[in-house]
């Protein structure tokens, strides 16, 4: 066994001190005197001169002679200058090595005290290392270093809070995982059987790493409070860090982290820890991204990138060190910390506010419990409004999205259902054409490519990814509310109550009950915006820089719009209050045109949807006219859209009442968009507004977000010197504030809490639907069909599309396939000659003057018409029982009705001359003649269709596009029922392809680039 | 400004907002346009004509428009389809389509396309079961219906013929109503099931024997149906009686003169006047009370003395009557639960003539022949129950290819019925009628007598179908 210095007492070790020095000519004389003055007798000091260009060698020469001067022509590094003194004899021969930077000034018995550490503790023997207690070099009472630990993944951490004062706290001989390379003690036993430090890491993590490996190795770690030493932290920030500068600290952090673990954990060890610390790196990868923090998420890929290539070098070494291994990884792990310790500023905070609380406890002692209670709730709420808030917040968003946490399938409300990989996304994205609904050319919302994104980032579950957008919404629309707020007032506590009355308010909550993904995310980002346009036609310019501003204004957009289009109009009318009301009209208006621009080049491929049918993409159906509801800002039902829902508007208008003459012009501001949003809403709920501009939850969004702006600002003004202020209307409107928010907030939360929502698991869905999904066979299509209202179809039918006018029998339609909703489709309108030819089949029908609505409804692969109960006017219903070949089926809780006529959405027909004449025909009154039977089913395959039995027409219930091609046939396809495509073939099987994908595929690479530049330029700077 | 202004500012903004609920509330919701004429006309006809052995069977289509109308014709019997054919009707013209009618269950399930057709039917009996039946079809499919010409008299044989021309199965219940007995609910009458495309034939006397007024009701649990009642009566020949979709409050029959003997049967098949109002009521208490006016060529009084009659809920019952010359029963419910009935006449020979008559009348019909062989005296009655006089015009719808008669003008008093003159019927043979009249609403039946089958004089009667807009409900 290797004896440590401490089994020979009776000897006086010899230390040899290896003082690295570069650049450092303003500090190292100081560095120099404090080892002249050492009280320790058997010392000697070799100088490394590590390639300096000032007069460091110089100085080094004139303290310690020429001779004891090493001197490097390049520099090499703390690790490579500290190799170079190693390899000369005099190291060999010493019983200890002190490693020294040339900013580290010891005090004059810091070497006797290393040493009677390393050799003289009764109990701590083999002793490998002893390291000092730093400080700092100017302010010697401000704690630097007493010794690391680190979490299981490499990460090191300080027991020391930032700015600690030595008050003697860790003034006893500690055994720790590492202790700082500042002035570092290393016996000759371990260093030959460690190694020396690995001199690919910086400066500051190769200190870890040698003492793991020196513990490793069977040698102790101990820190020496008696022996301290000054230090500038000089080689921690650049100088003796060769790469220090091309990236940024959590970079070497993390390249060393790994490096480190690959090296030094046991085979058994790393096989748990290495998945785990990738698992973990996703997850950080992922913040970093949706933070657009580019540059730490590049650092971290680098990090990874850097262990890869040099997978070699931390191998070789490895071999070594598990070589020399003399213990067992858990018994290093006695020293590290928990992986929570990552989250030690939560930790530091709350004990700061327990300290504080303790405080206010001993101060009021004398008071009574209750007063004690409202005092320290007071103080807390006063002092901390943030985190306050989200430990409520994060408590009650855990209790209610408690049905998420599950392997079910999400399902219920107006929840799209997700492809079953993240490519089911991108296919979308890049598709030439439309592979859902009556088909055509518009280009799939640049929304998918997040989703997408985001399902792969989940190891490509989509119904991972699907709940994470459902529960991360909201809290997405809490902090981006808060952020707005603090921009607008400037003060916490009333940005974290209005993030927390946006989030409470009825719309929020009846958009996460219905599983409106998309809109959620609207709600998430409009209070952004509506920050953007306050700020771009404020008096102040934003403190950005004009394009960067302008530029992020132009992605937020984007993002609003690539989910729910709509939202546009939310936008617009933003936009029109400030050019009428806002001080800055034309910077402001300047301004939003520019983003405007930038949004649209964002959206390039996109924009032609938008325009399609002239704006139909902003059209929605859903909302309310029921003049209770819309002023509870709740559409529909749900939990928390009950009369207490009132507390928002209600809290609004005390609001708007108590608001400063600092934040007066934007109150009148926010209350013009509120009134302009609800009446609006309205309008648009009764079927005023014409269609391009017809979207009540667009408008109902933007005036919630109004109110809770109005919020921010009353809540803001109240608490500006009401103190000072004699009694009187404000305390009594203040207070009336208070209690609308509060009680608001509690009883909305407690909705929130024990409220059932609409969507969950599969028991969410019609019993009637489940047994329909399950076993009807083959492809199919929906037509879902309900009376003239604005509510969502039953799950999974979606919103509503199309409103077939039929007076007494109108009703308002939507069409999906056997999946129903599918995020694929989100934010593309129902529009084209195919919806087109859709809506004229349903006005036949409720006519009256048809009996054949089934053929009619045919070519659109409707296998099945649905309603909710009860929801079906009784004219329209009577119209559909006339159907001959639509047969109501026996189905609870839904009116099923099966077509008779139904053909597949893609299949070869039967090659009578029937069915030819069928398929080529244009009008309706021959629809209604055609016996068609079901035909043969293609199967939907990537770029098209295949399969097939049968000699006859090839029918696809897709838009005409002259693009679509019969593989192995010259001919051109023609135009079936006036709208489809359909083919001439002698011979099934058949592979039909669409032609024309590569520009499709062109535009989304662009795509991609212009969103790489756009984030890019708006990214989150980062310290170097 | 100061926090005063802000004051009043706020009250302001709640000032605009309670105007705007208000102005809101009042203005309500834009309502929806009309539904754009349609292009696609189509139609049904569902014709549950049974028959017997060696039956010979008719449907007629008769094109009253200006267009050409094309129809496809599909035949059912309990095995299935008989397979379908495709006609094309000429404008003004009728077409006759020979159907099989060899089995009690056989129906014909006609489809219409490009414009508004009229269909009726006509068996003949034969192999000793003398008689014609004639009704129009029934325009739709539906999931309740009710007869109430059933009759399981001594030598009286009734059959439910009950069609299914749709793609999924028909479920089924069938109860019996008579005038002195409980509702029969038979278990073989449950849950009946009628697979696609397929017809059936429930013989009633197996269940009810020796019911001279036999009320039916199907109540459809799943899917949906058309029914008839065929009563086979050794003495009255054959008749054959659409039933209705559901009881209604209103219901006029026409006859001819006939042996001057007629029967009405009345079924009132549910309880009360609301059928979602479920409470128990004690029989005697409810049912319904109706009053049966004669009209004819004398001033109306009640016939067979039915002025304020009651009947018990769920119950038929058989009234006779006695009229003379072309005479309407005008069937009214005076209070209580809705009715259905049917009007059944003695006719010439040993067969008579059973309708259910029309519920609403209308100004422009299509009377579909109720003659088998020749000789015939065809027959039409135009009843006009309004107040003022109708002037009402008869055209021919003939074969294709025939020359039509012409036109003949009636006129029809108020409260009256009229025959059509003989001289102008005479050279009509088996034409359907168009029967318009200048405005007045009128209801118009076929009543003729003809040479059946084996040489025996038959009669048949046949109410007109009112034509409407194609395709409507």
């Amino acid at each position: 066994m290797t004896q440590s210095p401490a089994a020979t007492p009776e000897r006086t070790p010899t230390v040899l001190v290896v003082l690295v020095a570069r650049d450092a000519a303003d500090w190292l004389r100081e560095t120099v005197a404090a080892l002249a003055a050492q009280s320790y007798p058997r010392m000697a000091v070799l100088g490394v001169d590590d390639g300096s260009d000032d007069d460091s060698h110089q100085i080094l020469e004139q303290a310690l002679g020429e001779r004891r001067v090493i001197s490097l022509p390049d520099p090499r590094g703390l690790a490579g200058a500290f190799r170079e003194a190693m390899e000369q004899p005099a190291a060999s021969e010493a019983d200890l090595v002190l490693l020294l930077h040339d900013d580290a000034a010891l005090d004059p018995d810091a070497v006797q005290r290393l040493v009677e550490a390393a050799v003289g503790i009764r109990g701590l023997d083999e002793v490998g290392i002893v390291g000092c207690k730093v400080v700092d070099w100017d302010e010697p009472r401000r704690l630097l270093d007493v010794g690391r630990s680190a979490d299981i993944f490499g990460h090191a951490y300080t027991p020391l809070q930032p700015d600690e004062i030595d008050q003697g706290q860790f003034d006893r001989v500690l055994e720790v995982l590492c202790v700082s390379s500042a002035a570092m003690l290393i016996s000759r036993a371990a260093w030959k059987r460690a190694g020396l430090l690995d001199e690919r890491l910086d400066a500051d993590h190769q200190g870890l790493d040698l003492c793991w490996r020196v513990r490793l190795a069977g040698f102790r770690v101990v820190m020496m409070p008696l022996a301290r030493v000054r230090h500038r932290e000089v080689t921690r920030s650049s100088d003796h860090a060769p790469r220090a500068g091309r990236h940024s600290p959590r970079y070497e952090e993390d390249r060393a982290a790994i490096a480190t673990m690959s090296k030094n954990y046991g085979l058994v060890s790393l096989l748990w820890v290495a998945p785990l610390a990738l698992l973990l790196g996703l997850v950080r990868l992922l913040f970093l991204t949706l933070a657009r923090r580019f540059e730490e998420a590049y650092d971290l890929l680098s990090a990874w990138g850097w262990n890869i290539a040099h997978l070699g070098g931390t191998l070789a070494r490895r071999r070594r060190i598990q070589r020399e291994r003399r213990v067992k990884d858990r018994t290093i792990r006695r020293f590290m910390e928990t992986a929570g310790v990552r989250l030690p500023r939560w930790f530091q905070t709350a004990e700061r506010i327990l300290e504080e609380q303790r405080e206010i406890d001993e101060r009021d002692e004398d008071e009574s419990t209750s007063r004690r209670l409202r005092d320290r709730t007071a103080s807390l709420v006063g002092s901390h409004p943030v985190i306050v808030g989200s430990f409520i917040g994060i408590v009650v968003g855990a209790v209610t999205i408690r049905f998420l946490f599950g392997a079910e399938t999400l399902a219920g409300g107006v929840l799209p259902s997700f492809p079953a990989g993240p490519d089911g996304f991108w296919a979308e994205l890049v598709s030439a054409f439309r592979t859902t609904q009556l088909g055509g050319t518009l280009s799939a919302s640049p929304a998918l490519g997040a989703l997408g994104g985001l399902s792969w980032l989940m190891l490509g579950s989509t119904g991972l990814a699907q709940k994470v957008v459902l529960a991360g919404a909201p809290v997405l629309a809490a902090i981006l509310t808060y952020r707005a707020a603090m921009r607008l007032t400037g003060r916490p506590g009333p940005s974290v109550l209005a993030s927390a009355v946006y989030v409470l308010c009825g719309l929020t909550l009846w958009s996460f009950s219905e599983g409106r993904l998309a809109f959620l995310v609207a709600l998430a980002v409009l209070p952004a915006i509506f920050e953007r346009v306050e700020t771009a036609f404020g008096r102040q310019e934003s403190s950005d820089e004009r394009w960067r501003f302008v530029a992020g204004v132009g992605v937020t957009l984007a993002v609003l719009v690539a989910f729910v289009p709509g939202a546009l109009l939310a936008v617009g009318v933003l936009v029109v209050v400030h050019l009428v009301a806002g001080p800055a009209r034309l910077r402001g208006l300047g301004s939003m045109a520019l983003a405007s621009v930038i949004a649209a080049v964002l959206l390039f491929p996109f924009v032609p949807t938008l325009v399609a049918g002239g704006g139909v993409a902003l059209v929605s159906q859903v909302g309310t006219s029921d003049l209770s509801q819309l002023a509870r800002l709740a559409p529909g039902g749900g939990p928390g859209t009950w009369v207490v829902a009132l507390f928002l508007p209600v809290a609004a208008l005390v609001s708007f009442a108590l608001v400063n003459a600092e934040l007066r012009g934007r109150a009148i501001r926010a209350v013009l968009v509120a009134l302009i949003g609800l009446a609006l809403s309205w309008l648009s709920a009764a079927w005023w507004v014409p269609v391009p501009l017809s979207n009540p939850l667009a408008y109902l969004a933007v005036a919630a977000v109004a109110e809770v702006m109005l919020v921010a600002y009353g809540v803001s003004s109240a608490l500006t010197g009401l103190g000072r202020e004699a009694f009187g209307m404000r305390q009594i409107l203040t207070a009336m504030l208070a209690i609308v928010i509060g009680g608001g907030l509690v009883l909305q939360s407690i909705a929130a809490l024990v409220g059932g929502w609409a969507v969950g698991g599969p028991e969410q869905v019609p019993a009637a639907w489940s047994v329909l999904a399950s076993t009807a066979k083959g492809d199919f299509r929906v037509l879902w069909v309900g009376s003239h209202t604005n509510d969502p179809f039953p799950a999974p039918g979606g919103d509503p599309e199309g409103l077939a006018q039929a007076g007494d029998a109108t009703l308002r339609y939507g069409l999906t396939g056997r999946d129903g909703t599918v995020a694929i489709d989100i934010a593309r309108p129902s529009v084209g000659t195919g919806p087109d030819h859709l809506g004229d089949a349903l006005d036949e029908i409720l006519s009256g003057t048809t009996r054949h609505g089934g053929a009619l409804l045919a070519p659109f692969g409707v296998r099945f018409v649905i309603a909710a109960d009860d929801d079906v006017p009784p004219r329209a219903q009577r119209l559909l029982d006339a159907q001959v070949d639509l047969d109501l089926v026996p189905a609870a809780g839904l009116v099923v009705y099966s077509n008779a006529r139904a053909i597949p959405p893609a299949a070869v027909l039967d090659d009578d001359p029937r069915s030819i004449e069928a398929v080529r025909s244009t009008e309706p009154s021959d629809v209604v003649r055609m016996s068609l039977r079901r035909g043969s089913p293609l199967t939907q395959v990537q770029g098209g269709w295949e399969g097939g039995e049968g000699a006859g027409p090839v029918f696809l219930s897709t838009e005409f596009q002259g693009a679509w091609q019969l593989e192995g046939s010259d001919d051109a396809p023609f135009t079936a029922f006036g709208w489809a495509t359909g083919f001439d073939t002698q011979q099934a099987p058949v592979a039909v392809r669409y032609g024309t994908q590569l520009p499709a595929t062109i535009q989304a690479w662009l795509l991609a680039v212009v969103w790489a530049v756009a984030l890019w330029v708006t990214r989150k700077p980062v310290a170097r | 400004m100061r926090a005063r202004g802000q004051g009043v500012l706020a009250l302001a903004v709640v000032g605009v907002v309670a105007l705007g609920a208000v102005t809101f509330d009042r203005l309500g919701p834009n309502e929806p346009a009309g539904a754009p004429p349609g292009a696609a006309t189509s139609a049904t006809w569902l014709c549950p004509h049974g028959g017997g052995k060696s039956y010979e069977g008719t449907v007629f289509l008769a094109n009253p428009g200006d267009v050409e109308v094309s129809a496809r014709v599909t035949q059912l019997s309990s095995d299935g389809t008989e397979g379908s054919s495709d006609i094309l009707v000429s404008p003004r013209s009728q077409v006759e389509v020979a159907v099989e009618t060899s089995d009690r269950s056989s129906s014909t399930f006609v489809e219409t396309f490009g414009g508004w057709l009229a269909a009726g039917w006509l068996v003949r009996g034969a192999e000793g079961e003398v008689g014609i039946g004639a009704e129009p079809c029934a325009a739709a499919a539906g999931r309740g219906w009710v007869s109430a010409a059933a009759s399981t008299a001594e030598g009286e044989d009734a059959f439910l013929v009950v069609m299914n021309p749709f793609d999924t199965d028909a479920v089924f219940d069938v109860a019996l109503f008579a005038a002195d007995r409980a509702p029969v609910r038979d278990s073989e009458l449950t849950d009946v099931t009628l697979r696609p495309r397929r017809s059936t034939a429930i013989r009633l006397n197996d269940f009810a024997q020796g019911e001279a007024g036999l009320g039916v009701s199907i109540e459809v649990s799943s899917g949906r149906l058309a029914a008839s009642s065929l009563v086979v009566s050794e003495g009255q020949g054959i008749g054959s009686v659409i039933a209705s979709a559901e009881p209604g409050q209103r219901q006029v029959m026409l006859t001819s003169t006939g042996a001057g003997r007629s029967v009405l049967n009345v079924a009132v098949p549910t309880v009360t006047a609301d059928p979602d109002d479920a409470t128990p009521v004690p029989p005697g208490q409810l049912g319904s009370t109706f009053t049966a006016i004669l009209r004819s060529e004398t001033p109306p009084q009640p016939a067979g003395g039915l002025a304020e009659q009651p009947q018990e809920p769920e119950s038929a019952a058989a009234y006779p009557l006695t009229t003379t010359g072309p005479s309407a029963v005008d069937l009214s419910v005076r209070e209580g639960a809705p009715v259905v009935a049917a009007l059944r006449t003695i006719g010439v020979g040993n067969d008579g003539g059973a309708t259910a008559g029309s519920a609403t009348p209308a100004t422009s019909w299509v009377v579909t022949p109720t003659v088998a062989g020749e000789p015939a005296r065809p027959g039409l009655l135009v009843l006009n129950p309004g107040q003022s006089q109708a002037s009402v015009s008869i055209t021919s719808l003939p074969a294709e290819g025939e020359q039509p008669r012409g036109s003949t003008t009636i006129t029809v008093p108020p409260g009256s019925v009229a025959g059509v003159p003989r001289e102008f019927l005479d050279g009509v043979g088996s034409a359907s009628l168009l029967v318009i009249s200048d405005g007045v609403p009128i209801v118009a039946l076929g009543a003729s007598t003809s040479l059946g089958n084996e040489g025996q004089s038959v009669y048949g009667l046949a109410a007109g179908l009112p034509i409407g807009e194609p395709g409507t409900t």
